[in-house]
């Protein structure tokens, strides 16, 4: 079985969210970069774990980026991918970045594609939907169980309100949310022999971006903390309904 | 034309289904064209209160009623094209997230996800939506001659007036899904997260003394 990762590179969480260039582009500066938790912790973890269960399953990963991807590549190829792709190029356009990797999963004829359910810092959750009609397959989104018999999947998605039990013939893109896995950390055996293991770059596909950033606003400053003695729960009341509004 | 998909649970319209029918009719307004909408599957609501909405017809497609991103896809694509639709609007919810990134491939349309403002057509067609999981906003123009929103549920003032839309079954072609739906637990005689108004969440501070476990 041959198992597709997208990995994106986001800002890490507890990053300071600002921008530059007259507010069209985000402030790098300083920024400590990591692999988007979603594809981490969920997508690649639970396909380390197929790949653990089926010794003949590979795992190859593919991200859009620029060369300052490739150290979140290393990391997710030292917890355990096979192999790495990088597609040159850096879009905020998810129509384009889709096209990209559906050209790399076209060509390695994969079985099985996991994304993220979003990235953390643009959160489309558009590319596993778009890379699914592109390779017209079918697409199981928000998965939190993922399970494989032969050539059928059973995953179990979140919907409205409670969860439902699909199943469904391979090959197929699945996002991957909370539940399907734990976390992991790369143990230095994985960190060393990721050095070594390939990543291929290549150019990327003559595609027009269906979108643009025309620009980045942060929002007003919140107002300071109203601070409610736990014994005057009538002024805590009074307070979300004429100041807050909130009923 | 701006059209409007209207997501059904259990035959029903769901609350997010009426803020973005009210969301485009306002795009609408804006474009100086109307708003319609397409529902899949057997309904019991009244439709043609959705006029009230600022929909002026609902397009009903008898469709199977598991619901299946690619197949809803293809029906709307149809749609969108046989009816000349310029813009689709879905609630960024959980199947909006799963058919509106399908159909922007399919009609080749540009989309914002997550947005949370009408379009500012001032200069282009620009889309607020929220990004850094809520930390600041980005302003994403839309380049293609259709176009695609999908609006967060609760970031629009649903706008009401008098109006009655006219209901007509819309002949498409309905294909099998290729996901098959064996169990579904849903939790009834609640409001799900994403459909409820108020969110209320509790805690309490690390540094006061009752803070074990």
């Amino acid at each position: 079985m041959k198992i597709l990762v997208c990995i994106s590179k986001t800002p890490d969480t507890t990053a300071k969210i600002a921008f530059a260039d007259n507010n069209t582009k985000f402030a790098a500066d300083g920024v400590q970069w990591i692999i988007n938790p979603y594809d981490e912790w969920f997508a690649l973890v639970r396909a380390i774990e197929l790949k653990e269960a089926n010794a003949a399953a590979t795992i190859s990963l593919v991200t859009v980026g620029g060369a300052d991807a490739e150290p979140i590549i290393r990391k997710a190829l030292a917890l355990g991918g096979d192999e790495a792709i990088r597609i040159n190029a850096n879009s905020h356009d998810s129509y384009y970045i889709a096209s990209q990797i559906a050209a790399v999963a076209k060509e390695g004829a994969y079985d099985l594609i996991f994304t993220g359910k979003e990235t953390i810092d643009y959160n489309g959750s558009s590319i596993g939907g778009m890379l699914a009609e592109l390779l017209d397959m079918p697409f199981i989104s928000l998965a939190t169980k993922f399970d494989i018999e032969a050539s059928t999947a059973t995953v179990v998605r979140e919907i409205e309100g409670g969860e439902e039990t699909n199943k469904a013939t391979l090959p197929i893109v699945v996002s991957c949310q909370k539940g399907m896995a734990e976390q992991r950390i790369p143990n230095m055996k994985g960190i060393m022999g990721a050095r070594t293991k390939p990543l291929k770059v290549v150019e990327p596909s003559a595609v027009d971006a269906l979108t643009n950033i025309a620009g980045f606003e942060l929002p007003p400053a919140k107002a300071g903390v109203k601070l409610v003695s736990a014994e005057n729960p009538e002024e805590l009341v009074r307070l979300l309904h004429e100041e807050a509004k909130v009923f | 034309m701006v059209l409007v998909y209207l997501d059904l649970t259990d035959g029903q319209l769901k609350k997010s289904a009426f803020e973005v029918a009210s969301y485009a009719a306002q795009t609408a307004k804006l474009l100086g064209t109307t708003a319609q909408g397409i529902v899949l599957g057997n309904v019991t609501d009244d439709l043609s209160s959705l006029g009230k909405y600022g929909i002026t017809k609902v397009h009903t497609v008898a469709a199977a009623t598991q619901f299946d991103a690619q197949v809803v896809t293809k029906v709307i694509a149809d749609a969108a094209t046989q009816l000349g639709a310029t813009v689709v609007v879905f609630s960024n919810n959980l199947n909006g997230k799963a058919v509106a990134p399908r159909l922007s491939v399919r009609l080749k349309a540009g989309l914002v996800s997550g947005a949370i403002a009408l379009p500012d057509i001032s200069n282009g067609f620009v889309v607020k939506k929220s990004v850094f999981s809520g930390k600041a906003f980005a302003n994403v123009s839309i380049t293609t001659a259709v176009k695609i929103i999908s609006l967060n549920p609760n970031s629009f003032n649903i706008i009401t007036a008098e109006g009655v839309a006219e209901v007509v079954a819309l002949a498409a072609t309905v294909d099998a899904p290729r996901v098959e739906i064996t169990a579904t637990n849903k939790v009834t005689g609640e409001i799900s997260l994403t459909e409820a108004e108020i969110v209320v969440s509790g805690g309490r501070g690390l540094k006061g003394p009752k803070t074990g476990v």
